[in-house]
């Protein structure tokens, strides 16, 4: 009986061990569906044109490589970019744009890393799940106040599978 | 010599005014209308071609363009590569400008080598690429790469079908289903 609790003691210390080697030489990483991105995009381009604003939305990854780009009926090409750079930008700093836009208003002598990419226009929010930042859904197109207000619509509708 | 003066100039003036009103009302007159997809029919297509692809076990990557090549529609499905959004991209391109599908062109470049092709450096004639029509126009092109050139194409095919499907649903129910769309839709 000791014997045994002796050896199940071992294969206790040994297996999670085991288990914590294998988790140290693979990543896992978290990624939304695309039916998941494609809802929360498409509820932010209408929440848009609800207010008879034609806009257009990416969602990125949390690498901010470009998961999904859908362009809103009578919305413009041309400002695309802009939306590009925002979701970059929430990405890389974990905040919605809105708020770091705000943020530099108040103050201007905020430092950020200087990143040519980086836009501080509202539009682009932070997708988390548990607190990581998995990715960030971007809104482009109308003013930065009412692309935020849509991020956000989009972000709410997608928030119960994120838990 | 003064008086003369006097006397053109009003008449001048109210010439040149009426000229410039009249070619802005010519130039608000003349407006061309282009036929585009709503964007929900460009999500059901993209998810359509997607689909098609994950049936066949292979993860695809759609983009979607209107009739002009500007980009509407951008998809990585679950599982695809981004690196592969440009080659879908170039190959609806090329779809959309020249009003047939990227299997069809590189089969007439085989058939006549000397045939042109406009020299557009984003132009990619591999499978993949096929137009969106609405009628006898095309309205836009649907391009998929992350497969091989044939299953690209199918994919492609499968989501310019389903459009149609979505767009004219007297037609399609009376055309026979092509054998690379999904087989639970077929034996419908």
């Amino acid at each position: 009986m000791r014997n045994h609790l002796g050896q199940l003691a071992l294969l206790a210390a040994i297996v999670p061990a085991f288990y914590a080697q294998a988790q140290d030489k693979l990543i896992n990483q978290k990624v939304l569906p695309l039916h998941v991105e494609v809802e929360a995009a498409q509820t932010a381009i209408e929440a848009c044109a609800a207010k008879h604003v034609a806009v257009h939305a990416y969602v990125v990854d949390a690498n901010d490589n470009v998961k999904l780009l859908l362009v809103g009926d009578g919305a413009h090409y041309e400002t695309v970019s802009g939306a590009r750079r925002k979701a970059h930008t929430a990405v890389m700093l974990g905040r919605p744009t809105i708020e770091l836009q705000k943020a530099l208003a108040a103050n201007p002598g905020l430092q950020f890393p200087a990143d040519p990419m980086s836009l501080f226009l509202g539009g682009a929010v932070p997708i988390r799940a548990g607190g990581e930042v998995i990715g960030a859904l971007s809104v482009g197109g109308g003013a930065p106040e009412q692309d935020a207000e849509c991020a956000q619509a989009g972000l709410d509708k997608i928030q119960p599978y994120l838990q | 010599m003064h008086r003369i003066l006097k006397k053109i100039a009003l008449p001048t003036f109210i010439f040149f005014v009426a000229q410039a009103v009249h070619a802005q009302d010519a130039v608000l007159s003349q407006t061309v209308t282009i036929k585009s997809l709503a964007m929900r029919y460009q999500i059901e297509a993209g998810e359509a071609a997607i689909g098609a692809c994950a049936a066949n076990q292979v993860h695809a990557t759609v983009v979607i363009v209107d009739s002009a090549g500007n980009t509407r529609l951008q998809m990585v499905g679950d599982g695809g590569k981004y690196s592969f959004l440009e080659e879908a991209r170039r190959k609806a391109r090329t779809s959309a400008m020249m009003r047939q599908s990227t299997a069809t062109l590189q089969k007439s470049l085989a058939a006549n080598p000397a045939m042109r092709i406009p020299p557009d450096t984003d132009f990619l004639v591999i499978p993949g690429g096929v137009p969106i029509r609405a009628g006898s126009e095309v309205v836009g092109a649907i391009g998929v790469a992350g497969g091989e050139p044939q299953e690209n194409d199918s994919c492609a095919q499968a989501g310019a079908d389903k459009l149609k499907e979505l767009l004219y649903p007297e037609e399609s129910a009376t055309t026979a289903p092509r054998p690379n769309t999904q087989p639970a839709e077929t034996t419908k």
